[in-house]
């Protein structure tokens, strides 16, 4: 059976429709949900894609955080129906909404890098690209106690060409079941791209979906109770 | 009533800021002031309809802590919350 996967759309969103056509390549069902969307029901995936929602007003997710579907978001966690994914401005989003910990600020050299980037995720070396300007990663002491007490920090750079603290390139939630990254998974599925390991990453996301669909777990008390 | 809002949000202290960082090297450069530690923010200037001062402190309040602030990474000031007259 196919999972299937909501892809929100934000005001000012972009990457929704190569996510759509990587995710499809991965064998996933895809579908766009516009932000105004108050109920994720019936997916096995949510995907917060890249791009520039409310044109990065504010901060970068600031305004997307108080769309109606980010509550939905949090519903969506609470009930433990599947599994969260945030591709760059969408982990921007997962972190100002406090489904992550921790913060995006602005790059270390104050400019928009655009690299392919050598990456660690998962205890292996892969290559996916990057595009952001607001993609150095910041947490306190406690929350970068915690991240690595559950080994959250699932990926990182080899070269840390943010300013990333840790070489933080992305995160899991406490209780894995909610990813954010800087790198650009969608952009390294198709063959026109030139880059295949976002395959890896999209199989590795499948997996852990597979994972939580055969223990569920509706989530009660501990971790999601501040959302 | 109606109120009038100026408040300045900023990376916290011990956060690197780069931008700030980038103009006091200028600064530095051109020979203006050689330390001169720049931090750089937003600055938010907006109205508020309340009943009273105190309601409209309260509203102010939430607009920060909701919208204007992440407090993760940022700090803000209110530089000056005063009535407008209406005329």
């Amino acid at each position: 059976m196919k999972l299937k996967a909501a892809i929100i759309v934000f005001l000012g969103t972009n990457c929704d429709r190569d996510t759509k056509m990587a995710l499809e390549e991965c064998g996933f069902i895809a579908e766009f949900v516009f932000h105004t969307c108050t109920n994720l029901e019936g997916y096995d995936l949510v995907l917060l894609p890249g791009g520039f929602s409310f044109g990065d007003y504010i901060r970068a997710g600031r305004l997307a955080k108080l769309s109606p579907v980010t509550g939905a978001v949090k519903e969506y966690v609470k009930s433990g129906m599947g599994f969260v994914l945030g591709i760059c401005n969408g982990f921007q989003i997962l972190c100002e909404a406090g489904l992550l910990p921790g913060a995006l600020v602005e790059n270390a050299n104050t400019r928009f890098i655009s690299e392919d980037e050598p990456l660690v995720f998962n205890g292996r070396d892969i290559v996916l690209p990057i595009a952001h300007k607001e993609g150095r990663y910041w947490a306190c002491d406690a929350d970068l106690d915690m991240i690595k007490k559950n080994n959250m920090n699932i990926i990182t750079y080899k070269t840390n060409p943010n300013g990333s603290l840790d070489d933080i390139a992305g995160l899991y939630d406490s209780k894995h079941k909610i990813f954010g990254l800087m790198p650009h998974p969608e952009r390294a599925v198709l063959k026109h791209c030139g880059l295949s390991d976002g395959k890896k990453v999209f199989d590795f996301i499948k997996n852990e979906i597979i994972k939580i669909r055969k223990t569920p777990d509706v989530i009660s008390g501990g971790a999601y109770d501040r959302l | 009533m109606k109120f009038r809002a100026k408040v300045i949000v900023k990376l916290k202290d011990n956060i690197k800021d780069a931008k700030g960082e980038a103009v006091a090297a200028v600064l530095c450069r051109i020979g203006l002031e050689n330390s001169a530690n720049v931090r750089m923010g937003k600055f938010f200037e907006f109205e508020i309809t309340a009943f009273d001062k105190e309601a409209a402190d309260k509203k102010l309040l939430n607009i920060i802590n909701e919208v204007l602030v992440n407090p993760v990474v940022e700090t803000y000031e209110v530089l000056d919350f005063s009535g407008i007259n209406d005329l």
